[in-house]
């Protein structure tokens, strides 16, 4: 086996059989009755989640360029390239969010959740400590299942909402699989190794836990909004 | 024990696992293997026992 598949090929076996629980997980965030209110709470998650992306990225671009293993070159452009697609996109949050009918300022001014400061927090930690490859199990985690333009279409039906509201998940939905494309690309030709997989392996299950954290609390938070 | 052993007795359902997952389980370390079965039941705990999943697939982010 390991003569016929790539670091990439292994790496999405092992997190398709977690993408269904997660997927089922999170589809719990939006079955209650104040849908409205748990796409705001969505967005709010959303935006301290995607306003650390792009330092995320400079850090594991910043890493990269001190390393000089036989990865360090591709991963530098690797995350050059996503820092670029990945700038503004905070932005969409803050607008999708206006839409709905939320106060962008309470976007910057709430702390974020303690389970996305662990869900991102730990991303330091591996490519800080260990190394910058670490990032692209994260980010497999993210781009390999991006949500669907029809969770856009439904959540818009239910709340009531227009389609300008949607721009986050649209817009993630069309340029992910982009994404995925260019990440499955680098895994399956960079010189990658054993001890790399190993740590690929490791953040990718890290951060299936840390979303699964973050659902959680949104669950909890949408079912408390339900009660009576 | 084999690693595909210890998930079994974790409660991880193997009988969907493609051969390729199943090279890629017996590849894991042990402590990658207790590491995956705990992100496993977590999951399972957090989508309770709700039919529902996310329109048309995928995670939200």
């Amino acid at each position: 086996m390991a003569g016929r598949t790539t670091t990439g090929t292994r790496l999405r076996a092992l997190l398709d059989l977690l993408a269904p629980g997660l997927a089922r997980a999170s589809g719990r965030m939006f079955c209650g009755d104040r849908v409205r209110e748990a796409y705001l709470s969505w967005l709010e998650v959303s935006y301290s989640m995607t306003r650390a992306t792009v330092p995320l990225l400079r850090a594991a671009l910043q890493e990269s360029e001190r390393r000089t293993d036989p990865v360090a070159p591709a991963l530098a452009s690797y995350y050059t390239a996503q820092i670029k697609d990945e700038s503004g996109h905070s932005s969409w949050v803050m607008s999708d969010y206006a839409a709905a009918g939320g106060t962008p300022r309470n976007l910057r001014e709430r702390l974020a959740a303690p389970a996305v400061a662990r869900l991102v927090g730990a991303q330091y930690y591996w490519l800080r400590h260990e190394h910058p490859i670490a990032l692209l199990g994260h980010m497999a985690v993210l781009e390999w299942y991006p949500p669907a333009g029809e969770l856009a279409r439904s959540l818009a039906g239910r709340t009531g909402l227009p389609g300008t509201a949607f721009r986050t998940i649209t817009g993630h939905a069309l340029l992910d699989a982009h994404h995925g494309d260019r990440l499955a690309r680098l895994l399956d030709t960079g010189p990658i190794s054993r001890r790399q997989e190993s740590l690929l392996t490791r953040s990718a299950l890290t951060s299936v836990h840390g979303l699964g954290d973050v659902v959680r609390e949104l669950v909890a938070r949408a079912e408390r909004s339900d009660r009576p | 024990m084999t690693g595909l052993s210890r998930l079994a007795e974790l409660g991880f359902d193997l009988e969907l696992a493609t051969p390729e997952q199943r090279a890629v389980l017996q590849s894991l370390s042990q402590e990658e293997i207790e590491l995956l079965a705990d992100v496993k039941s977590r999951l399972e705990e957090a989508a309770g026992d709700v039919e529902g999943h996310m329109d048309g697939g995928g995670f939200c982010w």
